[in-house]
Parts: structure tokens; sequence; C-alpha cells
């Protein structure tokens, strides 16, 4: 397999070389159309390659990979009422091996996220309690109408309260009652409106400096008539959009409509930074907010315990990271004890956004549908058939994030004499993992570690 | 070690979400400003050298987020700091209500040998929206309550314009300064002429 990145750096220093070098202008025509045709043919051997596997359309943001889950082997899967084989045990091992191909992911994330459950009834965080693989196809139908008008209601609600808001007197000071909700004690007169309204300032912030990566992603989102997104921008009181191309501020939009209503469902959490980047690879995706949202409550699950108030989420999974780390390589951490960083703290942000600013965009899908088949498997309560091969895990993130650290164990080793220099490597490290590689790294320690971590 | 001998002063950027943390740090080192700065999750520093008199520092800028949430992991991340920095949006109350919030805390987490004097600096940024006509809180209601706190240093920035941002930050290097001590300051070093540092003056001094 060719390696694109020294593709990439190839043509760029070409392009430098032919643009800034050739002061003879006689030349810089000939030049120009040489490179323009190289890269050209370059693109072109890149999409072959690229669409033959059959992953992603953008070339560099492919590793070697193992093949993911078609089209016609997801149809394949399922009787003819529409029930997954098997209870879908081989769907989900299709999946932690090698992902999904974008054509079927808006209907296989739904199945991964635990969106289709019988709702037996409905409470906003017992949902869950009977996992159901099952289910047939008109079952599904009536639990996607159910939801669609649950989440229809919340949006009602945070209209509601957005009036609500306007009608309070200014001098109704919102001071943040966020230290002391986690306690979950009602501390003003009406601390969820309170709440709410913070929420939705820090949402719109986030909403309008999201990124723009999910666009080749998503054709049809990314050519959205300007109208129509002005439209949905109103419809959710979004207006500081400033002169965002029209995408870019219907996908602003959708992130606070899915955001707000999630603020609702679940207030003990509401809105932290960091959820935003969980959700935008889900909007590009799912095309209905309804079922993105769905989708995104079945994400934060178990996401969502690592934006509590009182961060002991975060500080348990760090703390699963530095174990994992001392179990496989003790000299490592026993240099990361000596630099004060044993604490893994470095790694925050990678385990608060699931890896979402370090890997590419087409990586963070790949790495999310295996890391929730993983967690499917548990729920469905697979164990795995082999002893030697890696098990499904609910941590299969935290073993990827050690696998990122143990893979810059020399430069960590050799080179960095303080805690400032690790996390300086790690917030750098955008554009530098190989996905395939780390989760092959990360199944690994799996299998050797696993019963001594769960 | 020579390396290890150019003195780093270490500062933490605190202050509500969108204030322009991250902005006012990436002006001040890059000379850039853009819109699209993502949310801080964590922290991340930027170092820059800076000239104090005849010496070479390096100032090692930490951004931070800004949701209080957050606030709880500051103790990994404000350890060894010498300077703490509070920034507010002059066009948003709740933004400067809450720095005290900030200061308490940093005091609380990072929990200094001598907190009755450990330097803060107070920043009110987005001084040039709207013309200042959207601002809310008056450069005499922010100077009181910097005098109110041991009095100190205020400044009014655009990290977009890049109004005051080399002056604010120059003040925050010598205070960062002062907080080391003493005998830090005279070890030996290798002055780098060639860094590129920025002149500061110490007479230059903060105005306030």
């Amino acid at each position: 397999m060719l390696n694109w990145s020294w593709v990439e750096r190839g043509i760029g220093s070409f392009v430098m070389v032919a643009a800034g070098g050739s002061s003879n202008g006689r030349w810089r025509p000939f030049v120009t159309l040489a490179v323009t045709a190289l890269a050209g043919l370059a693109l072109a051997v890149a999409l072959v390659v690229s669409s033959r596997s059959g992953c992603l359309t953008l070339p560099w943001c492919r590793e070697k990979r193992r093949h993911p889950l078609t089209r016609k082997e997801w149809n394949n899967f399922f009787s003819r009422d529409g029930k997954l084989r098997g209870g879908g045990i081989k769907f989900l091992a299709k999946v932690r091996s090698g992902g999904v191909d974008p054509s079927v992911r808006a209907e296989v994330w739904p199945f991964l996220l635990g969106v289709y459950v019988q709702i037996t009834a409905y409470d906003h965080l017992t949902v869950w309690c009977s996992y159901d693989m099952n289910s047939s196809r008109a079952e599904r139908d009536a639990i996607r109408e159910q939801r669609r008008k649950a989440y229809e209601k919340l949006r009602r609600q945070c209209h509601q309260s957005a009036d609500g808001d306007d009608k309070r007197s200014s001098t109704d000071e919102t001071e943040s009652s966020d230290s002391q909700s986690s306690t979950g004690e009602p501390t003003m007169a009406n601390p969820a409106a309170v709440d709410l309204a913070t929420w939705q300032r820090i949402i719109r912030l986030d909403a309008i400096r999201a990124d723009a990566e999910w666009i080749p992603y998503s054709p049809p989102q990314a050519a959205v008539r300007e109208a129509e997104a002005l439209r949905l921008a109103s419809a959710v009181g979004f207006t500081d959009y400033g002169d965002m191309e029209p995408c870019r501020v219907y996908h602003a939009a959708r992130l606070v409509a899915v955001l707000e209503a999630y603020a609702l469902h679940d207030p003990e959490i509401g809105y932290c930074q960091g959820m935003s980047d969980l959700l935008s690879p889900i909007l590009a995706v799912m095309e209905e907010d309804d079922e993105a949202f769905w989708c995104f409550v079945g994400f934060m699950k178990r996401a969502r315990h690592n934006f509590r108030h009182d961060q002991a989420g975060i500080q348990r999974q760090l703390q699963v990271v530095s174990k994992l780390i001392k179990l496989h390589d003790a000299d490592l951490y026993q240099h990361l004890e000596k630099l004060q960083a044993e604490d893994c703290a470095f790694a925050f942000r990678m385990v608060l956004v699931a890896l979402r600013r370090e890997l590419t965009f087409g990586q963070t899908l790949c790495l999310w549908e295996v890391m929730w088949a993983d967690q499917a498997a548990v729920r469905a309560g697979y164990r795995g058939r082999r002893t030697r091969s890696a098990p499904p895990t609910d941590d299969l993130l935290l073993y990827v994030i050690a696998a990122c650290v143990l893979q810059r164990r020399k430069a960590i080793m050799e080179r960095f004499n303080s805690v400032a220099e690790i996390q300086k490597e790690f917030n750098n490290i955008a554009g530098q993992l190989d996905i395939w590689k780390l989760l092959d790294d990360a199944q690994g320690m799996v299998a050797a570690l696993h019963d001594k971590i769960e | 070690m020579a390396s290890r001998r150019r003195m780093l002063l270490k500062v933490i950027i605190l202050g509500d979400s969108g204030v322009g943390k991250t902005s006012l740090m990436n002006q001040y080192v890059n000379k850039k400003f853009s819109n699209q700065y993502k949310a801080t999750i964590g922290a991340d520093f930027l170092t820059k050298e800076v000239q104090i008199d005849d010496r070479l520092f390096t100032l090692q800028i930490w951004d931070t987020a800004g949701q209080e949430r957050f606030q709880s992991l500051g103790v990994a991340f404000y350890r060894g700091a010498d300077c703490c920095v509070l920034v507010y949006d002059v066009n948003v109350m709740k933004s400067f209500d809450n720095l005290n919030n900030w200061r308490e805390e940093f005091l609380l987490q990072a929990s200094p040998s001598d907190p009755e004097n450990f330097p803060f600096i107070v920043l009110g940024n987005k001084i040039d929206i709207d013309g200042g006509n959207s601002r809310v809180v008056s450069e005499k209601k922010a100077k009181a309550w910097c005098a109110s706190k041991g009095n100190i240093p205020y400044f009014e920035t655009s990290a977009k314009e890049g109004l005051n941002v080399e002056a604010a930050f120059q003040c925050i290097a010598m205070n960062a300064l002062k907080n080391e001590p003493e005998e830090d300051i005279y070890l030996p070093d290798t002055i780098d002429v060639a860094g590129g540092g920025r002149q500061l003056q110490r007479s230059s001094g903060c105005e306030c």
C-alpha cells in the first residue's frame, strides 16, 4: 500500500520548488502544467486505490486497514422480517474488526448506539434496561416514531424555556449554579432555567467555532441551500453566525438544536465543552436531528461520566490509562513518575473528546464505530470465542490512548524532561496517528491485560 | 544542561468560556488572530522568549478551558505558576463577575507560598466589538475591583486588533519574574543574542 503522507509531501515539495524556484518566466507555464498533471494523476491513483478497498473518500485519511462492513454484507445480515440474524453477534464482530462503509453508516450507527431498545418505561436515563439487537423492522419503525416525538417534545421545552428567559427581568443575573447543582440541590427559585440559560450561551459559543472537517463526509448537508440554513438558524434562535457559509450555519444550528435538547434531557450534565466535538460527527452521518439526538444519547450514556461536575468519571478513566501503562511498561511508568506525569493528566483531552482532536475526521468515525461495536457486544453479553483474542470491552478507547502513549515511548524516555513537554507532544499529535495500527496495539493490550483492569 | 539555565516563567490564563484566552495567547506569541479557535479542552501552552533588561527568559503561557466544571483539573496545570492572568469580556457582565471566582479558585488550587502577594493581572478583552458600544463593564468599575484586590494591574485589550496585547504581556512577564525567588534570578545564564527576544524595559512598568 502506498504511503499517502509521503505522496502528499512529495507533491507539496515539488510544487514549492516549481512555483518558488523557477524564476525563469519561460518555464513557468510548462512547469505549472506538469505539476497540475502530476497532482491530478496522483489524486486519480489515490481515489482508485481508496475506492477499491471501500473505506473513505479521502485517501490520505486512510491507512492500511481491515475490510469494513459493506452494504451487501449488511443487507445479508437481516432475515426477511428485518431481524438481525444470530442476535447481531456476527454483525458486531465484523464492525469490531474493520468498521463500517460510509454508505451504510446512517443505518448501522443506531444499532451500535443502542437506539433500538424496547422502551418499557421512559425515564431519561433508565431506558437502557432491555437492550435489543433482535428487533424486527416494524418494531424499529415504531421505536423511531416514539423517539421522534420525544425529541420534538424536548425541542418544544427548549423554546418555552427561551421564551421564559425573555420574560424574566434583566436584573435576574444568572450567577452560574454549576458548582452547587452537582449536589442536586436547587439553589435558586428556578435553577433549571438558570442553568439552561448558561448552557445555551456556551452551546452557541461552541457551535460558531465548530470545525468544517465534516463537509467532505456529508455532501447533502454541504450543499444545503442558504434559505434552509437560515430558516433552521432562526428556528433555534441562533443569530451570531456573521458571514459563515450556509452549510456551516446549518451545521451550527443543528448543534444548537440537539445540544439544547440534550441539556434538558440530562440536566445533571447539561452542556459541557467537548460535547459539541462528540456530536459533530454524528450530525454529519445522521441527517435527521431526532435520529442524531438519540444516537448522541447512546454515545453519552458512557461518555456523560466524563462531563460530571465532580470530574470523577474523567479521573477514573485517566487512572485506567495510567494503570495500563504501568502494567505494560514499568520503565516508562517509572519515567512518568519521575516527571510527575503518572496521573496522565496530559491525556485529558484525548479521553474527554474520545481522540476527536487528535484524529482526522475520517479516522474518528472509524475509531468510534469500532469502540461502539465493542460496547454493544458487551451489552449483548458477547465474551469472545477464542481465549487469546481480545474480548469486547467498554474501555477500548482507554486502551487506544494507552497504545498511543506507548507508541511515543522513545520520545518520552529520551527527549522529554518535563510534564509540559509531554503535554505539548500530545497536544500537537493531530494528523500523525495510524488508527488501525493503534487499534491493533490496543486490542493486543486488551487480550493481555483486560482481566487485570476489569 | 546549559539550556536549562534560561529561566522559565510560567503564566496561567484563566477566565470564562469565550472571553478570548486562546486568542490573546496566539496574538501575543504568533501575531495572528482567528475567530475559529475551537474551545480549549484541558490545557495547552505556547512559549516565547522575552528579554528583560539584559537577560533572556522563556515565557511559558498556559491556556486553559473556561468552563467552571474543569476547574478541579487546575491543580495539575497550575503547579509552579509565576503569574496568573484573569481575562474577562468587557461586553459580558457575567465574565467580569466571575473574576473573583477564578482568582479564589486559582489561589486554592495552586496554593502559592505567599497568596497575599501572588501576582495577578486582569485583562478586559474584546474592546473592539461594535466600536465599544456593546460594552457593559466600564473601565472604572474594572479598575475599582482591581484596586480592591491589592492593586492588580489592569489592561484593556483587543486580541483581534492586537491592541495593548504586547504591553499587557510585558507587564505579565515582569510580574512573573518578581515572583521568582531571588537566588534563581541570579543563576549564571547564557545569553542567546540571536534568540529574537523582545526587549522589555523594566522602567516601562505597569501603569496601574
